[in-house]
């Protein structure tokens, strides 16, 4: 089984984060790391690997210098080999620009044996969307199976269960298939020292737009559906009321909400 | 010349306003029984009606989905309700799967484009992201999601106001395409009747034979019981029980029930086991957009505020005033959860007889 995992190199989430004046993240922090919750996906996809045997998992990134750390933390925890699509024209990107690069880079691991399976994290600790597995999907043309709880690979299939809107549901799709995956689907490995090392010899190929056959112009800032024409800093709240309680603050939170007719 | 709804013949729109579609696919969270918010449809039309005149599509499986009747979208000035029923008997009622994501899309789109509108509307529940994403992938639209607001821009197209990093900035975002898909935390929102308005028309659609979701299919849905209270997702008044409560639920549970509310739990609360992983609020629980917000016993880590940018109204309770969950409430109480809160609940209980 052929499997490719999307990983997105982020900043610290624990870092000051901001947006600059061209409404684009600041990424000079250097702490990036690799997205929290995509080591949910790279768990996932070396245990599918692991139950199916004679498996290949191919860590996948868009992003600037420095997200290959992104990757090789991945490969730190059992992937085979990673790709980086790394291109200047990328920056600014939204979330359809970097869908086309990820799909074309998705085809183009598909070049030499077909790709069973396509996993990525349930969201983006910086962007936050949670839109890219669907739009990912659905450039693909692959079934989508999001926000896994738990999956299962058998006969051809893919089968996940998840929990959403108060109902658990599982769902089934033959293989090709992308599928999202939450944290709560597995515990992720921590490498450890001869994963580290292994991790040092295994290849990250590195792709241009052009490698992908991707017309600049479709990505990046230039390919942009959406901009950011302001952006600032929200002040604190200005309505704010901080109370000590002094033995009657419960009454008091009663009688707030009354005020604001929230009972 | 004006685009007109195909089956129905209503005209989308009136000289120099644009047409708005606001999409309802909201799952069992609109049921009256759930607590979700009543008002979240008429919230999006309030919304919608500034950027232009209003259709709301209703996507449904066979015999079910949201509830939003023409009547209710009509007093807030939605210009028709369009019921499309998509993938025949093989869709679940609620959630369409069976049909697949893909249909709904489909069918969403072709609307769109028939009827000519510069923005498509929707809620921002998981269902409703992964459904804007794939309409505006349709579409070629430009797509905002988690906005807190749309305002009229100078052309016919909209701009959303969205928050970033657990709700410490703030983007003002154009697009760049002739359509906008925007989803919109709704929690915040005014909904505003319209004077004299009628019930909407209703125009009875039903969408071609699912595509492109190549095999995807529902094996089996359960319905998570949440007991007496409703379910987190769509809730109207969130209580959330951090590490501060050391395992006693017991008055987040009363407070909550005072108010009507859901119980909500945080990561610590969660991994110590004091609260079932489904009522996780947060970054990779639940992202929830209520009228109010209380946090007892919570800290206010970006993790967990991140999924509580949205509600109208927070309330922390907590003794650290340097508690970083205070810099986001309306109404911080520097105290004991378990003084505050069985108090306010009783002060509640009274106010209600
Ligand atoms: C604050 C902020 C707001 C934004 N708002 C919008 C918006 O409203 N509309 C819009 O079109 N774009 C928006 N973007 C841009 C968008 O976030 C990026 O284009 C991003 O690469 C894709 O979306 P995401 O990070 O939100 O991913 P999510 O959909 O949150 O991530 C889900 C999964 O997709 C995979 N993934 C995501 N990005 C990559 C990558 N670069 N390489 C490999 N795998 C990846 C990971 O497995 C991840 O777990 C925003 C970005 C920021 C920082
Ligand atoms: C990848 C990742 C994803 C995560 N996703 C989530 C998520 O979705 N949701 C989430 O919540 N967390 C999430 N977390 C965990 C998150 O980082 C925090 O650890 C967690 O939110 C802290 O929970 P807490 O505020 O209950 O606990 P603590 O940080 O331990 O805070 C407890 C608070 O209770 C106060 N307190 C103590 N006694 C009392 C009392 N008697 N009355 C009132 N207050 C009292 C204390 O002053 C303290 O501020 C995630 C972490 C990671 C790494």
């Amino acid at each position: 089984m052929k499997i490719v995992v999307c990983v997105k190199f982020v900043p610290d989430i624990q870092a000051d984060r901001r947006l600059g004046q061209d409404g684009r993240v600041v990424r000079d922090g250097g702490d990036g790391t690799l997205n929290e919750l995509d080591e949910n996906a790279v768990e996932a996809a070396l245990a599918l690997a692991e139950a199916a045997g004679d498996s290949e998992v191919v860590a996948l990134t868009v992003g600037p210098a420095g997200a290959e750390d992104a990757v090789r933390r991945a490969l730190q925890m059992g992937a085979d080999r990673g790709v980086q699509v790394l291109d200047d024209a990328l920056a600014g990107s939204d979330v359809f620009g970097t869908v086309t690069a990820l799909a074309a880079a998705v085809r183009r691991i598909a070049a030499d044996g077909p790709v069973d399976l396509v996993l990525t994290g349930m969201a983006a600790l910086d962007g936050l969307t949670s839109l890219l597995p669907a739009a990912l999907a659905a450039e693909l043309d692959l079934p989508q199976l999001t926000l896994a709880a738990e999956v299962a690979v058998e006969d051809g299939a893919v089968r996940i269960r998840r929990e959403l809107d108060g109902a658990s549901e599982t769902l089934a799709a033959p293989l090709p298939a992308l599928v999202s995956v939450t944290d709560q689907a597995n515990a992720p490995r921590y490498p450890n020292f001869k994963g580290i090392m292994a991790a040092r010899k295994k290849p990250i190929q590195v792709l241009a737009l052009a490698d992908v056959g991707v017309d600049p112009a479709a990505v990046g800032a230039a390919g942009a559906r959406t901009r950011i024409v302001g952006s600032s800093p929200r002040p604190p709240r200005e309505d704010r009321v901080l109370i000590t309680d002094d033995g009657t603050a419960g009454t008091r939170l009663a009688q707030y909400l009354a005020e604001r007719k929230l009972v | 010349m004006t685009a007109r709804c195909t089956p129905c013949r209503i005209p989308s729109a009136g000289p120099g306003r644009p047409a708005v579609l606001v999409v309802r696919h909201a799952p069992d969270a609109l049921d009256a029984r759930s607590g979700a918010d009543p008002q979240e449809a008429a919230r999006l039309v309030t919304a919608a009606r500034a950027l232009g005149e209003v259709h709301v599509v209703r996507l449904t499986g066979a015999g079910g989905g949201a509830s939003d009747d023409a009547e209710r979208v009509g007093r807030y000035g939605a210009r028709a309700l369009h019921d499309v029923r998509v993938g025949g008997d093989a869709a679940h009622p609620r959630t369409l799967a069976g049909a697949g994501a893909g249909a709904g899309a489909a069918a969403v789109a072709d609307l769109a484009a028939a009827l000519g509108v510069t923005t498509v509307l929707l809620g921002a529940r998981p269902h409703e992201q992964e459904l804007a994403a794939l309409v505006a992938h349709r579409l070629g639209a430009g797509l905002v999601t988690g906005a807190e607001r749309v305002e009229p821009g100078p052309d016919a197209r909209p701009v959303a106001v969205r928050r970033s990093f657990a709700g410490t900035w703030a983007a003002r975002v154009t697009v760049e395409r002739p359509r906008a898909v925007v989803t919109l935390r709704t929690g915040g929102l005014p909904a505003v009747p319209v004077p004299d308005a009628a019930p909407a028309p209703v125009c009875p659609h039903v969408a071609g034979p699912p595509a492109g979701d190549r095999g995807w299919r529902l094996v089996e849905r359960a319905e998570i019981a949440t007991g007496d209270r409703p379910p987190l997702v769509g809730a109207d008044v969130v209580v959330v029980g951090g590490g501060g409560t050391g395992g006693d639920f017991g008055p987040v549970d009363e407070l909550a029930d005072a108010l009507g509310g859901a119980v909500g739990a945080t990561g610590v609360a969660v991994a110590e086991g004091w609260a079932d992983a489904a009522t996780l609020v947060g970054q990779s629980g639940v992202t929830v957009s209520p009228r109010l917000y209380v946090g007892a016993g919570v800290s206010g880590a970006v993790h967990h505020s991140n999924g509580v940018a949205a509600a109208a109204t927070v309330v922390a309770v907590n003794p650290d005033p340097q508690a970083p969950i205070f810099a986001h409430a309306h109404l911080g109480i520097v105290g004991d959860l378990f003084d505050v809160l069985p108090q306010a609940a009783a002060a509640l209980r009274r106010l209600r007889t």
